[in-house]
């Protein structure tokens, strides 16, 4: 499929700079479709599929994850502090932003798809261009993502993600070598499904397929989300979540 | 028999009803309990990360803040709320999951506004 799409770029390529070389500097994809997938998509569902504590789903750990996400979920049980970054407002990273209750658009062009989190104001973008990963790719939040058209289903492989970001609040760990494998459908005419499938050799014993489905709402619009402007819950320097009151006071007993 | 299935049922939507927040962990917050504060609205703050009531409440006779943390402005305007829903003054019943270390605090489940409705 890369291969049909390189060859299509090219050609595409070659009748832009025959049509009107001076003026064309984007390359289009001749004769190609997209499906519909305007709108804003409600992902409030989101928790219910893919996070550990929902039980629906929960992935098979190694030995060392398995060990380690006991600990947490001890300490998280005995009410000791378990650090969660996204309280003080740092990105959550794929794949948890994509589990997020807050909805989300697709923008598709021919070399990219965007997708626009209305979480933290999010973007990610996945390049549908041929590319491939980056040889000296430096981890960051949301990585790497290349994808391509399969029909009308969107494959999405995202790589160089951060191995400091969790999967999800309930404080579930990855590694660096986490690679993310989306598959993205309309499933009616109104209804949209992401099949995740996390791929990390060092934290899951198999590949963990969970499936979002999504919900389309025109008459939606992506709002602000800006984290900073009255952020109560920050952490403490031991790692807890804090209460503020409105004078910026914890008001917890223990900090 | 029943006792024990009313619970479990309290139990699951009290879990349910806590899935919504996106923003941090919640384990502050004790989501297998409820109590219910009345009040005087001091504030309400309609921000993000999340949306904030200061609830003035009378305790043994002392005046006592309550911080009650709702959801973002985003999730909450989508369920009807505006930045209108609290007004210094009102007076209100705000149904909450409490701190669990007893702090003035807690996480908001529902309310009875002033104009009688349910929030």
């Amino acid at each position: 499929m890369g291969r049909v799409l390189l060859i299509s770029l090219v050609a595409s390529l070659c009748l832009a700079s025959l049509g009107h070389a001076a003026t064309s500097s984007k390359p289009a994809i001749a004769g190609r479709t997209y499906p519909d997938w305007s709108g804003v998509w409600d992902n409030s569902e989101g928790f219910r599929y893919a996070v550990p504590g929902s039980k629906q789903n929960p992935p098979i750990l190694t030995p060392e994850y398995a060990a380690r996400y006991k600990a947490v979920q001890d300490a998280a049980a005995e009410g000791r502090p378990v650090s969660d970054p996204t309280a003080n407002c740092v990105w959550p990273g794929v794949p948890r932003v994509l589990v997020t209750p807050y909805p989300l658009e697709y923008l598709i062009q021919p070399d990219r798809v965007t997708v626009v989190h209305e979480y933290q104001s999010q973007v990610r973008r996945i390049w549908t261009d041929g590319r491939g990963h980056p040889e000296d790719l430096e981890p960051g939040f949301n990585g790497h993502s290349i994808g391509h058209w399969e029909g009308d289903t969107l494959v999405v492989e995202t790589v160089g993600l951060r191995e400091d970001t969790k999967i999800d609040r309930s404080g579930l760990a990855h590694s660096g070598q986490l690679k993310v494998l989306e598959r993205i459908r309309l499933t009616g005419p109104d209804t949209l499904e992401d099949q995740i499938t996390m791929i990390d050799p060092l934290a899951y014993a198999q590949p963990w397929v969970s499936t979002l489905k999504l919900t389309r709402h025109r008459d939606w619009q992506i709002l602000e989300y800006v984290c900073a402007e009255n952020n109560r819950n920050p952490v403490s320097s031991s790692g807890k979540t804090l209460t503020l009151d409105a004078q910026g006071k914890p008001i917890d007993k223990e900090q | 028999m029943k006792t024990t299935t009313q619970l479990t049922l309290g139990l699951a939507l009290a879990v349910f009803a806590g899935t919504a927040f996106g923003h941090h962990s919640f384990a502050m917050f004790d989501s297998e309990k409820e109590v219910v504060v009345e009040g005087t609205v001091r504030e309400f703050q309609w921000t993000n990360p999340h949306s904030w009531i200061q609830l003035v409440v009378t305790e043994a006779g002392q005046p006592v803040e309550y911080s009650i943390e709702a959801d973002s402005p985003n999730i909450l305007s989508r369920r009807g709320w505006s930045k209108a829903s609290f007004a210094p003054g009102d007076r209100v019943k705000i149904t909450i999951h409490p701190m669990k270390d007893g702090s003035k605090g807690g996480s908001y489940v529902t309310a009875v506004l002033a104009n009688g409705k349910t929030l």
